[in-house]
């Protein structure tokens, strides 16, 4: 194992609880192509984000860097070890040129020296074989472009292992060639990539390694010939089923009482068809970034659709925004807990009235806390939210009980179409199953339930049928029974099915 | 020990304790500071800070912070006097029209604020010049005198001959708003847009029309203020409110009044402006300067602020 510039030892990472992160061990040489690949959460980010020094990882992990132990790594040490992460969202000065933002580091001296600036941009450039005008405002050329200029000071930083992070999510193909160029020149340097993808065929073009993650652990990690597109998808998510399967156990029915027709929305989704029928829970799946959530967004009022008819119960609703949305019976549950769902710093009584309040007053028109906290108990009796304590602070709660926290919400909306997205997301397997049986009992009770999901033993386990999205589009639609993991995996990573709607 | 820590925590006790050491302080300190006629002074006292706050506070709560009510108030100021002395309007007319322009200034502020979500603090320093401007111009940088006799019960008056008519303003207006900010929808709309606009949205609650509520509110607060500065000093001045915005700000947050939004309450603001005026009015009472009060004030504020984070380390 010579030529070893990045090791990492039984790795592990746990939030509140819940293990992201199991043990996890991974090298990198030095002039190679490393690729991590896994399914949504399966813990790629959360170890990025410990090597580049951002989350501090569980007692008992080892990093090693060049050979010397990393201990108590932060974001500006781990730099200064070598180690350059390039995130999705480029993290560049916009409104400095390419020349500045390549040899920032580098300028040491008080007074800023252009040409001198110039020609350490320049000699970087070099080294990867691109031509850029390096008077260029960063914020004025393309995301390609940008991308390399985030690789350019990677290498004035003198680094040793470069972190690309789904790098090719925003570039065209022609940079996308471009990007494989440099690539190899970045390895002819001696310096080892970490390449992280949800595009199979772009890892089989440049890896020459590939290990891969799933729920936390790293379960293969072999030479890029050792794999094949089939074997890579099985490894990621061949896992038991973990769920048990709950299907509509009523009388198939005819009545549709939820349709999308046609619904577009520039530049994330567009042409989006679908119907629900009562008794049904659909799944809607793909990638992150695939225009589910959009889709959800749109559908509840957050977002304007450029065209496209939404009809509860056949009836036609035009919606104007999310209050509008909850008037006329829908709801939404979105997917980030802390930033969208939950009043941090507020008690879960609140929480829960917080769409309802008209349903919460006295008779003078104020709040009424003793309907109120009726309403909260009523819900922590039902989906036995724990602690039972009306009045707790929902930031000392667990996820699993914020979530159903959340769910009470918009239960007592008495809502006609629920939509969830990613509800079961960084919760335990027990009340995962509790949500499962709760959106089974809504849909039994009539209410239209749509499951956005990335878990796809989630949504084969629970949705009657499935809809793959892949880059804004509706590449599938299957009933639950006939669908595999392997095959609605492939349709949301390749967009291979066929176009419907 | 939790029982201690329980009530160390619950910070409107805390404060009201401080408040009541205070006043047994300056009542053995000062032999002019415990009599009935002084004790009515510093109810009076309290009156135009306490509407400041209740002002400032509903625009804190919600996550903003409106800089341009001491503008609007004094802008007021000068329309109560316009509008009573040279124009000779009936008083209930003079009233009536400026609370009219009162709430337009506060629509103004909810619209650059709410509908254009224009940052509070920027929209409000815009319109705080714009309102101070206005009332230069109509008042050509004068105090405009107002000798309506009527009028002068507002900020003079007493009830008895002893109770401040001003103080049965204040209590009668802070009363209705901590029903309104903590009890009504709106109120609670306002908490959690405060805590995140972000999470609100999601949750259908409708900024736009909330925060116009609130600049509305924070309008209206200051109008009424404006008729009591009137009142006492009988006339208006583009000026004369303005010291007043800062002290509200920090009255505010040392009641209690997360400065981020979304928490704390109007109570313990109120309970901010009493400690502040204690302070004000005993030094007063024992002949010290006016500049040693303002460095006892920041201290006792900054020691406050200390604590308060220093507890939120240890939990």
């Amino acid at each position: 194992m010579e030529n070893v510039i990045l090791e990492v030892k039984n790795l592990s990472k746990t939030y509140s609880g819940i293990t992201v992160l199991n043990e996890v061990s991974f090298d990198l040489r030095a002039g190679e192509v490393h690729a991590l690949v896994g399914e949504n959460g399966a813990g790629k980010s959360t170890m990025i984000k410990i090597i580049a020094g951002v989350e501090k990882p569980d007692e008992g992990g080892e990093i090693y860097i060049n050979g010397s132990r990393a201990t108590r790594l932060t974001a500006a040490k781990s730099i200064q070890m070598g180690v350059t992460v390039i995130y999705q969202d480029i993290s560049l000065f916009p409104n400095l040129t390419v020349a500045e933002n390549i040899s920032i580091e580098k300028n040491k001296s008080m007074i800023v020296n252009r040409s001198e600036m110039k020609r350490i941009a320049q000699e970087a450039l070099d080294t990867m074989g691109v031509k850029l005008d390096l008077d260029a405002k960063l914020g004025d050329i393309s995301i390609g472009k940008q991308q390399l200029v985030a690789i350019a000071r990677a290498i004035t930083f003198k680094s040793k292992v470069i972190v690309m992070d789904e790098p090719t999510a925003a570039l065209s193909s022609a940079e996308v060639d471009m990007l494989y160029n440099i690539i190899r020149a970045v390895k002819a340097q001696g310096i080892g990539i970490i390449y992280i993808s949800h595009k199979l065929d772009e890892i089989f073009t440049v890896a020459d390694r590939i290990s891969i993650l799933r729920d936390g652990k790293m379960v293969a990690c072999d030479d890029a010939s050792a794999f094949d597109n089939q074997k890579l998808i099985n490894l990621m998510v061949g896992r038991e089923l973990r769920f048990i399967p709950m299907r509509n156990e009523e009388e198939a029915s005819d009545e549709t009482i939820f349709e999308v027709r046609n619904m577009t929305c520039e530049p994330f989704f567009r042409n989006v068809s679908f119907q629900l029928k009562k008794h049904e829970i659909l799944g809607l799946t793909g990638l992150v970034g695939a225009g589910r959530s959009e889709l959800a967004h749109a559908i509840f009022g957050l977002m304007k659709p450029h065209s496209g008819e939404i009809f509860i119960h056949g009836e036609k609703v035009v919606v104007k925004s999310p209050e509008d949305a909850i008037l006329k019976g829908i709801g939404y549950l979105p997917e980030d807990r802390r930033k969208q769902g939950l009043f941090h710093g507020h008690s879960m009584t609140c929480n829960i009235s917080a769409v309802t309040l008209s349903k919460h007053l006295n008779r003078i028109k104020l709040i009424s806390r003793k309907k109120e906290l009726k309403t909260a108990s009523d819900y922590i009796n039902k989906l036995s939210i724990r602690p039972n304590l009306p009045s707790i602070n929902v930031e000392n709660m667990s996820g699993g009980n914020q979530q159903k926290a959340l769910f009470s919400r918009w239960l007592e909306t008495g809502p006609k179409v629920l939509i969830v997205d990613e509800p079961t997301c960084g919760i335990d397997v027990g009340a995962k199953l509790e949500i499962h049986k709760l959106l089974r009992q809504l849909a039994k009770n009539g209410v239209a339930v749509i499951l956005i999901s990335s878990d796809l033993p989630e949504i084969l386990a629970i949705s009657d049928r499935i809809l793959v999205m892949c880059k804004g589009t509706v590449v599938d639609e299957t009933v639950a029974g006939e669908a595999t993991q392997e095959g609605v995996l492939e349709k949301g990573l390749m967009g291979s099915g066929r176009e419907i709607g | 020990m939790t029982k201690l820590n329980k009530i160390a925590n619950n910070n409107e006790l805390t404060l009201t304790f401080f408040a009541l050491l205070l006043f047994i302080g300056f009542s053995f300190a000062s032999p002019y500071f415990f009599r009935l006629g002084n004790l009515m002074q510093v109810t009076a006292q309290l009156v135009e800070l306490g509407l400041m706050t209740l002002a400032m506070s509903a625009s804190i709560i919600s996550g903003g912070m409106d800089l341009s009510i001491g503008a609007m108030t004094s802008l007021c100021t000068v329309l109560l006097a316009t509008f009573m002395g040279s124009m000779e309007m009936p008083m209930g007319t003079a009233i009536l029209m400026t609370l009219a322009i009162s709430m337009l200034c506060g629509m103004l502020n909810g619209f650059l604020c709410g509908y254009l979500k224009i940052n509070s603090m920027l929209a409000t320093l815009g319109t705080q010049a714009l309102f101070t401007g206005l009332g230069l111009v109509i008042s050509k940088g004068v105090t405009i005198q107002c000798l309506n006799e009527r009028f002068f019960f507002f900020g003079q008056g007493r009830i008895g001959g002893q109770l401040p008519f001003q103080t049965v303003i204040l209590i009668v207006t802070a009363v209705f708003s901590i029903i309104l900010i903590s009890k009504s929808k709106w109120g609670r709309h306002v908490y959690l847009i405060g805590s995140s606009s972000k999470v609100a949205q999601f949750a259908g609650i409708n900024y736009e029309w909330n925060i116009m509520l609130v600049y509305v509110f924070s309008a209206i607060m200051s109008f009424i203020c404006a008729i009591v500065i009137t009142s006492r000093i009988s006339g208006g001045r583009a000026d004369v409110a303005d010291p007043l915005v800062l002290q509200s700000v920090s009255a505010a947050v040392f009641g209690g009044i997360s400065i981020t939004g979304g928490a704390g309450n109007i109570t313990g603001a109120i309970i901010g402006v009493i400690v502040f005026t204690l302070v004000s009015n005993g030094m007063n009472m024992m002949g010290a300067s006016q500049f040693l009060q303002q460095i006892i004030i920041g201290s006792i504020l900054l020691l406050v602020l200390m604590l308060r984070q220093i507890a939120k380390k240890r939990q």
